[in-house]
């Protein structure tokens, strides 16, 4: 039986090995696809393809992907027909070739248990890099190549998709033009961003909305005023960031050919292989590599494995650091050396592929969980405040070289002894744990989201001015006010307040962030709490942020709510010849930034209110967005002819009309 | 038991990766070739006990390397099992009509490939 299961692991460890290859072949028969969309396929590739395909329909099913054989199996019936596949044939062709990378690409685990993380995909390119620019996408991608790493440029985003459906890139520049289709970017971040990491090249730029770009998977905003070099440098070092972790090994052997072969071996496996082939070395390769793994070669002409190893276990920085050493004998005299002197496991020389693989995954899964349960709050599974501090420390190197911004929030629940007194701790942290959970789905691995004790929770994001930070976190109050949480007569919800302060603007250190930060969020709570405030709109108190004229009663209450998380104050009027008459006067009753305007309105129309503010000169501290149910095209061109600066058409989605106020009050 | 040896002849070295492991699991030594004319060579030269051939081969396809097997003194007796992904009936009953032992479908399951193939060398032995 064992002997069985053996063999299937090896099946596996072979498929590992083997996934890059076996996609790069995938990517033959997705180019002919591609080729037969644009009628641009020659016979020679077709054929080709077809032969990709029947490897593919004869041995997938064999590593455990039955799905991707069928799926193979059609395209290969469909390439080496005797004519070109048809058009009316390739809707459904393409979809086979999604289908088959997609289960290719999960783990052959993933068809009968969960094993979890399989770690990163083996890359054939390293860099895919997007944009318009064609000279530019050249020198970035010039400079991709220089740090030995392989690059390759899409001038558009279809190019784009082909291009990393077949490359599997390790990562995605992505380099937006001022004013360049915001629409067409976020469509492509919602088809690549849940395989691949893409890291956005913007200005600030307003109709590059970050809110918008991060909400669909954009991450690690760079300024494309930097020097190419410049730029690269920091996208290779985000991206270092957002890796997965524990990935690094430092092998210690005399022998290159092994070196060699621990590369071919674990280089497949996602692992970095670092060499070192003096004992005297090691010191200073441990220092530079920082590895997650050792690998000790237990005879060197210049030392002993065995002294190395217990020189580093002596130095409180390396004693907790997995060491794999490898032995030509494995009598148990030898053995029992090997772990008196410190190491974790050995594995008998010759090694054989799959068997190394396996335990220097073993090792690095266990470091990674003791690595987890010391970094991570066990109630809300996000990190805690050790964890978040350091990686604060290291967006604010970044945002500072980068000159981008970041921003702190930190939220508290509002009134959360009385859930404790009504429900008791169990109640208590039923709360916490479904904050933890919505603010894990609303931040993503270039924020920092942390619990940092007690019922406080602190999120960092880069690349977020305070006020796309606050819309942010304005979202997750939404949802974690429509959450319920425990079960039965006693299930309840719970509402947070939050601060928002921004590096540069509000504070000049992590430590004055968050007291600028906690201040608003005090402002928050006294405010009512269950929305957001910004740091240093302190508030006047009479003062009004929006005015909302509207006679619909159930849209205004919504609206009202909506800006009232956002930490804006509101007036409501349901009566035109009422707005016209507070807000257009000579010494106006009401004046506020933004107005957000009903077309048809008792008493006056929309439009007739907006001359009237015109004539009064409001319009020149005030900006209008007509909200438009039935008006025609044309009626719209009047409406922004009259002094409108935007329309939006009911019915609208709230975070739509937000981002348009978000505007309004930037401009 | 005496041991058993099997030649499995097939382009892709992951399937023949994957035959070596499944078999030599259950006791088998495995004998590779990548295509039909090796296979012939390393035939002549180890004796197998059975063949493992694919159909679809550069060069020399599997019904032509069939044939060569044949035609090679003392290989005449030794049982051939078909590897082919299309394993219609019909093409099944054809490849035995060329004097194939069995007919084994790709893509085959590791874990059963020896019982396959132990199933097929007895059910005609007795």
């Amino acid at each position: 039986m064992d002997s069985g299961q053996d063999a299937l692991d090896a099946i596996q460890a072979i498929w590992l090995r083997r996934r890059a290859s076996v996609l790069a072949r995938v990517g033959i028969i997705e180019a002919a696809v591609g080729e037969a969309s644009t009628g641009v396929l020659s016979d020679e590739l077709r054929f080709q393809a077809a032969r990709e395909a029947h490897m593919l329909a004869g041995s997938a099913g064999t590593f455990g992907f039955p799905r991707a054989s069928e799926l193979a199996r059609e395209l290969e019936l469909a390439l080496e027909a005797p004519a070109p596949p048809q058009a009316d044939e390739l809707p459904h062709l393409r979809e086979c070739v999604r289908g088959l990378r997609e289960d290719l690409q999960s783990s052959p685990a993933d068809h009968d248990e969960d094993r979890g993380d399989s770690g990163p995909l083996p890359a054939e390119t390293d860099v895919v890099v997007v944009g318009t620019d064609a000279s530019r996408l050249a020198t970035i991608a010039a400079e991709v190549s220089r740090r030995g790493l392989v690059a390759s440029v899409a001038a558009d985003l279809e190019t784009a998709r082909t291009e990393i459906a077949q490359r599997a890139p390790r990562m995605v520049l992505l380099d937006l033009q001022p004013g360049g289709g915001l629409e067409q970017a976020l469509e492509f971040l919602a088809d690549v961003v849940p395989r691949y990491p893409v890291l956005v090249i913007a200005d600030d730029d307003p109709t590059l909305d970050r809110v918008e770009l991060a909400d669909h998977g954009g991450r690690g905003f760079l300024p494309s005023t930097l020097s190419v070099t410049e730029m690269v440098d920091s996208a290779l070092s985000l991206r270092e960031r957002l890796r997965s972790p524990a990935r690094n090994v430092l092998a210690v052997d005399d022998d290159p050919a092994v070196l060699e072969a621990l590369r071919t071996v674990l280089g497949s496996g996602g692992l970095e292989v670092h060499g070192c082939t003096r004992a005297a070395d090691f010191a200073a390769a441990l220092d530079r590599v920082r590895p997650d793994l050792v690998i000790l070669d237990l005879q060197m002409p210049d030392g002993d494995g065995l002294e190395l190893c217990r020189g580093m276990r002596a130095d409180p920085r390396w004693e907790a650091l997995p060491v794999l050493v490898l032995t030509a004998s494995n009598d148990p005299e030898t053995v029992q050396r090997v772990f008196q002197a410190g190491a974790d496991d050995f594995v008998p020389k010759p090694f054989v592929g799959p068997e190394l693989v396996a335990r220097i995954s073993n090792r690095l899964d266990r470091l990674r969980l003791y690595r987890a349960l010391a970094e991570t709050d066990h109630l809300t599974r996000l990190a805690n405040r050790r964890r978040s501090s350091e990686l604060l420390a290291g967006f604010q190197a970044t945002a500072e070289r980068l000159g981008q911004p970041l921003s702190l929030a930190v939220l508290d629940v509002d009134a959360f002894k009385a859930i404790n007194d009504a429900g008791g701790h169990a109640q208590g942290d039923a709360a916490l744990r479904a904050i933890g959970a919505v603010l894990r789905r609303g931040f993503q691995s270039d924020d920092v989201v942390a619990r940092w004790g007690g019922d406080e929770f602190v999120v960092g994001m880069y690349g977020m001015t305070a006020i796309n930070a606050a819309e942010r976190i304005a979202r997750c109050l939404e949802a974690v006010r429509t959450q319920r949480f425990g079960s039965g007569p006693t299930a309840a919800s719970v509402t947070l307040s939050a601060g928002v302060a921004e590096l540069g603007r509000h504070a000049d250190t992590l430590d004055e962030l968050y007291r600028a930060a906690d201040e608003a969020m005090y402002v928050a709570k006294r405010a009512g709490g269950d929305r957001v405030a910004v740091a240093g709109s302190g508030r006047v108190p009479d003062r009004v942020d929006v005015v909302v004229v509207d006679d619909d009663a159930h849209l205004v209450e919504l609206l009202e709510a909506a800006l009232r998380t956002r930490g804006l104050s509101t007036r409501a009027i349901t009566d035109g010849a009422q707005a016209q008459a507070e807000l257009a006067g000579e010494q106006p009753a009401l004046v506020a930034p933004v107005i957000l305007l009903d077309w048809d309105l008792p008493g006056m129309d929309g439009l007739g209110v907006l001359n009237g503010l015109s004539r009064s000169g409001a319009l020149e501290r005030t900006r209008v967005i007509m909200l438009t149910a039935r008006a025609s095209e044309q009626e719209v061109l009047q409406a922004l002819s009259a002094g409108a600066i935007d329309h939006v058409a009911k019915p609208f989605s709230v975070p739509v009309l937000m981002q348009r106020v978000r505007h309004a009050l930037a401009r | 038991m005496a041991e058993r040896r099997v030649l499995i002849i097939d382009d892709s070295d992951l399937i023949r990766m994957a035959a070596e492991i499944a078999l030599s699991a259950d006791g088998w030594t495995v004998l590779e070739a990548a295509s039909g004319e090796e296979g012939v060579e390393v035939a002549g030269r180890e004796r197998p006990d059975v063949i493992l051939l694919d159909v679809v081969l550069p060069g020399r396809d599997g019904r032509e390397t069939l044939g060569d097997l044949r035609r090679v003194a003392g290989l005449e007796a030794i049982p051939i099992v078909f590897l082919t992904a299309r394993s219609q009936e019909a093409e099944v009953a054809e490849l035995r009509s060329l004097g194939a032992r069995g007919v084994i479908a790709k893509p085959f399951v590791p874990a059963e490939l020896a019982a396959e193939l132990s199933g097929i060398l007895a059910a005609e032995e007795g």
